[in-house]
């Protein structure tokens, strides 16, 4: 089983697993990396992790003995090739300081933090989210989701009364009248109206077509900004649910093309016959088929995420202006054209990424193209 | 044909209905009061009742917000009727208790305005019961409303930094950003086209395959990082006189003449956002471009027109490209839409002032009317490329003319 997990085996080339691998590592590490503490010290009290740097304290250092926030007042907007004003080599800025003597390297290895934080998450709940709309508009589409006027109408109105409450009530529990329509929608797909044909038909394809299209209309940047400044404290956990809710009409898009494709072949039709839930049928004869263009669509997501993550930091909006990332640190670089390496070496990063995920989706793309052809 | 295009247009009115009314319900949930603001613009004091209500009037935020309303039973039909923002979430937290408004409003018209403590007044006296059913009720107002009255003036509404009409700002914006994204997507296409094709001809020569490789390269780089490359190294004379070619940021500002004018006046500060933007999409469609003619070129009618004693160039000249052309009007939608998100990024690092620019300062000064008749005006605009993207498409593809 482990030999299927290994990453060469999807077509992505070995020099690029292991610079994901790499780029994976820092992110997850980047404070044992660089930290202006120790990892583990001793103090007057005794032994703890993270221990600040003082005469009677001593313990194991870092490999870049910054973080991203330590200001060095000697060095301030020092290049990486001048002399600096340092004790020893080991503290010395190999990619040079900024305007306030805060490290390059060191924002750069914290920087990859958020990168990944905001491109797994956006990936992972954009997916989550057009998974399952592809599955209404794409599986179900048009005519297979039907309720008996009674229902529906039923469903309509619990739905209005608990938003109407959800709206009005100041009670902390008032979430939960949303469990009512829902939990009506389960019990009445799986137990009332299991496998009727029919009653309305619910177009959740067009709703949903509809919706995309709509979504579409005004370009990621502006909606992105709008939907952000809307929020009264910055984030980076509003970020990577507005950028997911930006990026999952892709990942339907993609799915519920590739369903249409095989929605009518004769094995899903003798397993609708044989009497499988559509769940059932989707989960196991659907997307195991389907799913691989959702993967490369991924791939390019991650990038886009951490591309428009970035230019959103230069811009400054979304996450806290304290923070440091990669997009934070070019914003920085704009206003001081002179420090050439403030604004190289966090592009490169950028550069590089999304570089590597371009690659990975390209050869995700060619793998899958090779096994369609056999 | 043209029932496929009427059906075009008539998908477009309930699409632009559905963003305007997004729109507006967003306008109501901003963190920031705009009279205030306002107030503190013109100098006046902030706490005074008359001038706050006022200027709440002269926007019309006194008017509903909508055509109708669903509220409890015991709600006013016009919650926006009570001017001050103190007075008025005080009003809400006691309706929201479950004190009905016929009670509420007799308190607030005998005590001062300001510092009610609304809830005490009325825990403390019994005759006044809390709600325990809610009811929702239907409450119709009719045309004199903020929603209508919005659409009506083409989402206008007052800058409130410089007190000038929102759309009049916008309008200009758009003059800058559309001259900038016009001749970006006209180079990028062209120069596409004619490299794409250089690129499939050569193909195996080893120079293209540098080409290529390069324009792949180019294709990752950040737009912003790019640009800020750029100014820092092109713009200065840091790095030795002879790098310092293009001119500095920022537009020379001709008070009192058309937008236009000003454009024009500024092409040679133009030149280096433009060739920016053009190097990043000119990247993405060269390599769009060579994909889908190699994908012609594989096609069984090439091999008959071999066959058929044909050179190599009447074949790619005369038969494939034409072909290869129709994902380019794909290419072209998409183009003009990654432009206008580009040019946000360009209009902040060189200054322009354009419709991205704008939107940014808008969204730091807390200029609501401008940012949301921005968002209405740039779905128009994306709307309107994406339907002649469509209408493009039928035209050049024989059999969709004729089905539709």
């Amino acid at each position: 089983m482990m030999h299927k997990l290994r990453l060469e085996n999807w077509g992505i080339k070995k020099k690029h697993s292991r610079a994901l691998f790499i780029f994976m590592a820092i992110a997850i590490l980047h404070t044992f990396i660089a930290n202006d503490k120790y990892i583990i010290g001793t103090t007057d009290n005794g032994i703890g992790l993270f221990v600040p740097v003082a005469d009677n304290n001593s313990g194991l250092k870092t490999i870049i003995p910054y973080s991203e926030k330590s200001i060095d007042k000697k060095n301030r907007s020092v290049s990486p090739f001048d002399s600096q004003d340092v004790s020893s080599l080991y503290y010395r800025h190999w990619l040079g300081t900024d305007t306030i003597g805060r490290d390059v390297l060191a924002g750069i290895i914290h920087g990859s933090a958020v990168a990944l934080k905001v491109g797994l998450f956006t990936t992972i709940i954009a997916l989550i989210i057009g998974i399952f709309f592809g599955f209404l508009s794409g599986y179900l589409g048009d005519h297979s989701c039907r309720m008996s006027i009674t229902a529906l109408i039923l469903f309509c109105i619990a739905l209005f009364l608990s938003i109407f409450y959800i709206y009005y009530s100041i009670s902390a529990w008032k979430w939960l009248l949303l469990i009512i329509p829902i939990a009506f929608l389960i019990i009445y797909f799986r137990f009332v109206n299991y496998r009727v044909y029919k009653g309305i038909a619910i177009p959740l394809d067009i709703i949903i077509l509809r919706t995309i299209e709509t979504l579409r209309s005004i370009p990621s940047v502006f909606l992105l900004l709008v939907l952000l400044a809307l929020f009264s404290s910055p984030s980076i956990w509003n970020v990577v649910i507005v950028i997911a809710f930006l990026r999952w009409p892709t990942v339907t898009r993609h799915l519920r093309a590739e369903i249409l494709k095989i929605r009518n072949e004769d094995y899903i039709t003798s397993a609708k016959a044989s009497g499988l839930s559509h769940f059932t049928i989707f989960k196991n004869y659907i997307l195991p088929l389907t799913i691989s263009p959702v993967i490369i669509v991924s791939a390019f997501g991650f990038a886009s995420a951490i591309l428009l993550e970035s230019s959103l930091s230069f811009l400054g909006i979304g996450i806290p202006l304290d923070q440091v990332s990669w997009g934070s640190m070019l914003r920085d670089a704009r206003l001081n054209l002179s420090s050439w390496w403030m604004a190289l070496f966090p592009g490169l990063m950028i550069y590089f990424i999304i570089l590597l995920f371009n690659n990975i989706g390209d050869s995700l793309t060619n793998r899958i193209q090779k096994l369609s052809n056999q | 044909m043209k029932r496929y295009v009427i059906k075009r247009l008539l998908i477009i009115i309930p699409t632009l209905w559905i963003i305007s009314v997004i729109a507006f319900t967003l306008s109501k949930f901003v963190p920031q009061d705009q009279v205030s603001i306002l107030l503190e613009k013109r100098g006046v004091d902030n706490s005074s009742d008359v001038a706050y209500a006022n200027v709440y009037k002269d926007l019309g935020l006194d008017k509903p917000n909508f055509y109708f309303a669903i509220v409890p039973s015991h709600y006013p039909d016009n919650i926006n009727i009570i001017t001050h923002p103190v007075t008025k979430s005080e009003v809400l937290t006691a309706l929201k208790s479950g004190y009905h408004y016929n009670d509420i409003s007799e308190t607030i018209n005998n005590s001062n305005y300001i510092k009610l403590r609304l809830t005490e007044q009325l825990g403390g006296n019994k005759n006044f019961e809390k709600l325990r059913v809610w009811t929702p009720k239907l409450v119709w107002h009719g045309k004199d409303n903020q929603y209508h009255n919005w659409i009506i003036s083409f989402f206008n509404g007052v800058s409130i930094v410089d007190g000038k009409s929102a759309l009049v700002k916008v309008g200009k914006g758009l003059q800058w950003t559309l001259s900038i994204t016009l001749i970006d997507l006209i180079l990028s296409i062209i120069l596409a086209i004619i490299i794409g094709k250089y690129l499939v001809i050569n193909q195996h020569k080893k120079r293209v395959r540098w080409i290529s490789q390069l324009l792949y390269f180019i294709y990752s780089i950040p737009l912003f990082w790019m640009a800020t490359m750029f100014v820092i190294y092109l713009t200065t004379d840091d790095y030795g006189s002879f790098t310092n070619i293009f001119p500095s940021v920022g537009m020379n500002i001709y008070p009192g003449k058309s937008t236009l004018y000003q454009i024009i006046h500024n092409a040679h500060k133009l030149i280096l956002p433009i060739l920016c933007l053009t190097i990043h999409s000119l990247a993405y469609s060269t390599r769009f471009m060579r994909r889908s003619l190699i994908d012609e070129l594989q096609k069984p009618y090439i091999s008959t027109a071999y066959s058929k004693g044909l050179t190599s160039d009447q074949v790619i000249n005369k038969h494939a490209f034409r072909n290869a052309m129709m994902p380019m009007i794909t290419i072209f939608v998409t183009a003009a839409a990654n432009a206008f998100a580009g040019s946000l990024l360009l209009e902040v690092i060189f200054s322009i002032p354009g419709i991205g620019r704008l939107l940014l300062n808008s969204i730091y000064q807390a200029d609501w009317n401008v940012v949301f008749c921005i968002v209405v005006v740039i779905a128009c605009v994306t709307t309107v490329i994406y339907l002649i993207g469509d209408i493009l498409y039928t035209l050049a593809q024989p059999k969709l003319r004729y089905d539709a």
